[in-house]
């Protein structure tokens, strides 16, 4: 199996959603994916636009985790929802 | 007073309330002890309320003895999850940031509570901010769950479903985002009910994601549950999404005949991946139900296979955003699982939220669309049993998935839909865990709910069942 195929990736953002022993592991020892680097590089990009700041430690777990949302996401964002309009709506008060 | 006594119902409790058989001041202090007894073992409370308790029971004692009786929740000891602001009582939402946090009000629901005549017995553990599945909680170190102390209680209310279910108070009041009522009240065999969004006020409850978040009420019987809500419902201007829709009186609404009502089986998503004791045990329930008088339909809903993608651009984006002053100030307060969601959710894409909130629109269409072909859906609250403490991988039947993946998935569609949902006590494995069946229904029709639940609880007895502790 690849790396960066989708089980791995499903298996990191797994990882770090359990919290503390996944991400202490990423914390200690970085080693980003090929495809979590582009959007860890994407992200330390991102900060310096934005102005929203994320230690270099948090590139990693945010990184792996973003990179996995994305991947997961591939589903949605192919539906076509035609002229369907959002959940939320606003009214004047 | 007997442990016994603190373990039944508040539909039971209340009338031996009202007739002052028993004293509020001597059911508090029973329930009490119970909780100093339990706490190390389960650890369920956050906060425990004795001073502020025993004056609300003083003050309930009196005002039954001179016949002024509030109703059903007068002198009941009820807990509230610590996700909601209590007036004079630090709230801490299972978080560092906020551990000495005191509010100079209360939540709205608390605010009802209190007026209903409850007495607020502590403050329950959940997870940090409400951002999880299982109550460890880096802060408060981990709530366990009754039933096994070695596994967890479910969460995020995971304190609150171990609390209801040890009779360490008769209800409690918690929230549910992704499920954070109705998993815990699953593995804990309780009842949870998330009620329809709208239905009780989030004023006062700290966010997690504000277009997610419903409050309601975890019970030990489907009628207690209805007590609480008849309680807690009903407009706020202090809530914008409270809705001003009539609130009937659940309690004598789900007494009605389920005879003739349709209840839906999906084809797909709701029973796939399922552990097979908790597989067989719904199917049961399911022929309890038609032996009950109700119609089986097969009912399919188009794009549930998009939920947990659409949950996760909405949970995370929103709750970065309410928490985006803290990560500015005291980022390294929170714990890390928590901090890494918040991260990420400041790099998600506007057009993946608003993507989400549109297929979140379509989805409800879809429910709409299968509701008219059932008056409830049923399926199991959780795919699988809660694991040990510290362990996050589960055996969903045939897949081994994350236990987040696992327990929010069949929850999730009911968050992003707003319909209500109920988690009723089903069955147990072969392990002595519990086992909750999960029945969903139309917007609004909490009654309905509420009526199949009962009927179904009323003709078992998994409610009865209560967990062996000494």
């Amino acid at each position: 199996m690849k790396e960066n195929s989708p089980m791995a990736i499903f298996s990191r953002r797994a990882w770090i959603r359990g919290g503390g022993a996944g991400i202490a592991v990423l914390l200690a020892k970085p080693r980003l994916l090929a495809q979590d680097t582009k959007v860890g590089d994407a992200l330390q990009s991102m900060s310096s636009l934005t102005g929203t700041k994320l230690e270099h430690r948090w590139v990693e777990p945010t990184a792996t985790l973003v990179s996995a949302i994305l991947e997961d996401s591939k589903s949605l964002r192919s539906l076509d929802l035609g002229g369907i309009e959002p959940a939320i709506t606003f009214s004047a008060r | 007073m007997t442990e016994e006594l603190i373990s039944r119902p508040i539909s039971e409790l209340a009338p031996l309330l009202r007739k002052r058989a028993i004293s509020p001041v001597e059911l508090f202090d029973a329930t009490l002890q119970r909780i100093h007894r339990l706490q190390p073992k389960l650890n369920s409370f956050i906060t425990i309320t004795e001073e502020k308790g025993r004056q609300a029971a003083i003050r309930a004692e009196d005002e039954i003895r001179h016949g002024y009786y509030r109703g059903p929740l007068h002198g009941i000891p009820i807990s509230i999850k610590d996700l909601f602001a209590t007036r004079g009582v630090r709230t801490t939402a299972g978080s560092r940031i906020l551990a000495n946090w005191v509010p100079d009000y209360d939540a709205t629901a608390v605010a009802k509570l209190h007026e209903a005549g409850m007495v607020m017995i502590g403050k329950t553990h959940m997870h940090e901010f409400a951002y999880g599945v299982t109550s460890d909680n880096p802060h408060y170190g981990p709530a366990r769950n009754p039933w096994d102390a070695m596994r967890v209680p479910g969460g995020s209310s995971g304190g609150s479903g171990a609390a209801v279910a040890s009779s360490q108070c008769a209800a409690s009041l918690a929230s549910d985002s992704g499920g954070s009522i109705r998993i815990p009240s699953a593995v804990c065999s309780v009842v949870g009910l998330k009620p329809t969004y709208g239905r009780v006020s989030r004023h006062g409850a700290i966010p997690l994601a504000w277009s997610l978040d419903h409050v309601g009420p975890i019970a030990k019987t489907v009628e207690d549950a209805a007590i609480v809500l008849s309680a807690t419902a009903g407009p706020d201007s202090k809530d914008l999404s409270s809705s001003s829709r009539f609130v009937p009186d659940y309690q004598k609404e789900m007494m009605g005949d389920i005879r003739g009502l349709r209840v839906g089986i999906p084809l797909h998503f709701f029973l796939d991946h399922v552990d097979p004791e908790i597989g067989y045990a719904v199917n049961r329930a399911i022929r309890k139900l038609e032996a009950l008088g109700m119609k089986a339909v097969e009912i399919d809903i188009p794009g549930l296979e998009n939920c947990a993608a659409m949950e996760a651009h909405i949970n995370l984006a929103e709750a970065a955003s309410y928490h985006e002053q803290y990560l500015k100030k005291q980022a390294d307060a929170y714990g890390p699982g928590v901090r890494t969601d918040l991260e990420a959710g400041r790099f998600l894409l506007a057009s993946d939220y608003v993507k989400s909130q549109r297929a979140r629109a379509w989805l409800q269409r879809n429910f709409n669309d299968a509701f008219g072909n059932a008056d409830v859906i049923v399926s199991p609250t959780v795919p699988a049993f809660p694991p040990v403490v510290g362990q996050v991988w589960v055996q969903s039947g045939d897949r081994r998935e994350h236990i987040v993946d696992a327990f929010v998935r069949f929850n999730i569609p009911y968050d992003l839909t707003d319909l209500p949902a109920i988690s009723v006590p089903c069955g147990f494995g072969s392990t002595g865990l519990p086992i909750g069946l999960q029945i969903a229904g139309r917007a609004f029709e909490e009654a309905t709910i509420l009526k199949v639940a009962h009927a179904y609880e009323q003709s078992t007895e998994w409610h009865l069942a209560s967990p062996a502790l000494d």
